[in-house]
């Protein structure tokens, strides 16, 4: 990594040795992420009963989907860096991090980033082992090609960026509202909702999933599930790639001219 | 009724001070609206395409659903925040006046800090109760409802009492973020119905006892559990906050000052 770089880098892990630090914590809460997903597993086995499919998801189809899409949804969902972002405009702490000589927003993604290195081996073995389980006893067979390798780590890169540039946004209302917190909150539950993370968005009406599927979130989750399930049809991969491009185009250019902005009217006390 | 009084004035002082901000005090119905919302068209769409799941048609689950919002709302707005913040106060040392006041310490560590959002969360889950009661089309006598919001009232009780106790290592640890972990798993478990899990898994959330705090009250109203089997939530109530005080105590004697 160049020199340039090098300061990032450093950042990003001692975000993640900090998370290391208390490890009941740790422990305890990687144990609870494990009950949750059997729980998911149990719910659907129970919607599942004395029927094949729910409409084109068999069963173990829709135990792959929903493990993948929470997967990239946790590395994709940068709440909890928004309301850091609020706590630092409101007491005034963004004063001392003004005045380091690196880019915030590019320290705040790294940052991000490192935390995310935390739980993300273990959610990652959360759902390959049973992805591994169905493909071996579950007769389902994993058939994707390089060009759908390709397709997903992009997407998914992507979706991961989408997610931070979305939750910086949300964080810098607090430059103009006092309380942007709710905001914040109903964001994250709308996103958890429309980024197929709790129900695949092929199970929604169709016109509402027509609009969604124009919106920056499908690709916090629901595309990357569709890639492995083999539901995207690659014709169509162009146009989803340019529509992700441009959604990124579109929020790095609000984020940078909003931030601007913003620090032209901020004006802080103490911090 | 010393105590009732002390929280009636507390209840009346939080609601003062956040009403102040109005604007801020109004925005609380979208956000527990939101999370409602969320929830009850998850279970649309998964019933788009089922008429059960299981024993539970769609009103039966919301009904289950709002009754764990009701419970939720009187948890997540007076006992969590209150909760999140013990273990920032015995590291800043401010517990120590906590401990100086001449009331229970317990009691006030529970209490001081009230979300008053608390009124629109609950009012949101009785909204969808009385609806989907209303649909499921039971006839709703007095006895029943006075069954149900007697075994609603233990399982909020079995809830409060569950996460103190699992905050109490706070004066061994320090840090206590999982509660939130914790919390979530919780909700995510008394947000269904029990039938889809295993047996053991089920008759192990009997002894914890998670299946109290929402299912066994929406079941006994809508007459899938036999009322005996609310009035056990009550003792586990009564037990568990026995429990809790114990424990309270215990830890309390192993905290040291650092002010």
């Amino acid at each position: 990594m160049s020199g340039k770089y090098e300061k990032y880098r450093k950042n990003m892990f001692l975000a993640l040795k900090t998370a290391y630090m208390y490890r009941e914590n740790f422990l305890i809460s990687v144990v609870m992420r494990f009950i949750v997903v059997l729980l998911t597993l149990y719910l659907w086995k129970a919607v599942y009963a004395g029927r094949d499919a729910l409409g084109d998801y068999s069963f173990l189809e829709m135990i792959l989907y929903l493990f993948l899409a929470n997967f990239i949804y946790g590395l994709g969902n940068f709440d909890g860096f928004s309301y850091e972002l609020v706590d630092s405009i409101l007491q005034g702490k963004l004063n001392s991090a003004l005045l380091r000589p690196v880019s915030y927003s590019r320290m705040a993604f790294f940052e991000c980033v490192g935390q995310k290195l935390v739980y993300a081996p273990i959610d990652f073995l959360a759902y390959v082992i049973p992805l591994g389980a169905a493909a071996v006893y579950g007769g389902w067979r994993l058939r994707m090609g390089p060009a759908a390798w390709c397709m997903l780590l992009l997407t998914s890169a992507g979706g991961v960026l989408t997610g931070f540039l979305i939750s910086f946004l949300m964080g810098m209302i607090a430059f103009y509202v006092e309380n942007p917190r709710v905001l914040i909150f109903i964001k994250g539950e709308l996103f958890a909702l429309l980024s197929g993370s709790l129900i695949p968005l092929d199970l929604f009406p169709q016109g509402v999933r027509a609009f969604i599927e124009m919106l920056p979130v499908k690709y916090i989750g629901y595309y990357q599930s569709s890639i492995l399930l083999g539901h995207v049809r690659w014709e169509e991969c162009v146009y989803d790639l340019a529509l992700l491009a441009g959604w990124i185009l579109l929020l790095t250019l609000l984020v940078r001219r909003l931030w601007r902005l913003a620090l032209t009217k901020y004006i802080a006390n103490g911090g | 009724m010393k105590y009732l009084r002390l929280f009636g004035k507390m209840a009346g002082f939080n609601l003062k001070v956040q009403m102040q901000y109005r604007v801020n005090f109004l925005l609380q119905l979208p956000f527990h609206l939101s999370w409602t919302l969320k929830e009850v068209v998850v279970i649309f769409l998964m019933y788009r395409y089922t008429d059960r799941i299981l024993t539970w048609d769609r009103y039966e689950y919301i009904f289950l659903l709002g009754t764990y919002f009701v419970a939720d709302s009187i948890f997540s707005c007076i006992l969590l925040p209150n909760l999140s913040n013990l273990s920032a106060q015995l590291v800043n040392g401010t517990f120590d006046h906590i401990l100086l006041k001449p009331i229970d310490s317990q009691f006030y560590t529970m209490t001081y800090e009230m979300g008053i959002g608390v009124l629109f969360a609950m009012l949101l889950g009785f909204v969808l109760v009385i609806w989907s009661g209303v649909r499921v089309g039971l006839p709703a006598s007095a006895g029943r409802v006075l069954a149900y919001l007697l075994f609603l009232v233990a399982g909020i009780a079995i809830y409060g009492a569950l996460l103190f106790i699992c905050a109490v290592p706070v004066f061994c640890l320090i840090r206590i973020d999982y509660i939130h972990n914790i919390f979530l798993c919780i909700a995510n478990i008394s947000r269904k119905p029990l039938e889809v899990f295993p047996d053991l898994v089920v008759k192990l959330l009997y002894v914890i006892p998670v299946a109290f705090i929402s299912y066994v009250p929406a079941c006994c109203y809508l007459g899938k559990l036999d009322l005996k089997v609310g009035a056990v939530s009550v003792f586990a109530a009564a037990l568990l906050w026995r429990l809790a005080r114990a424990l309270w105590k215990m830890g309390v004697r192993r905290y040291v000052s650092v002010s």
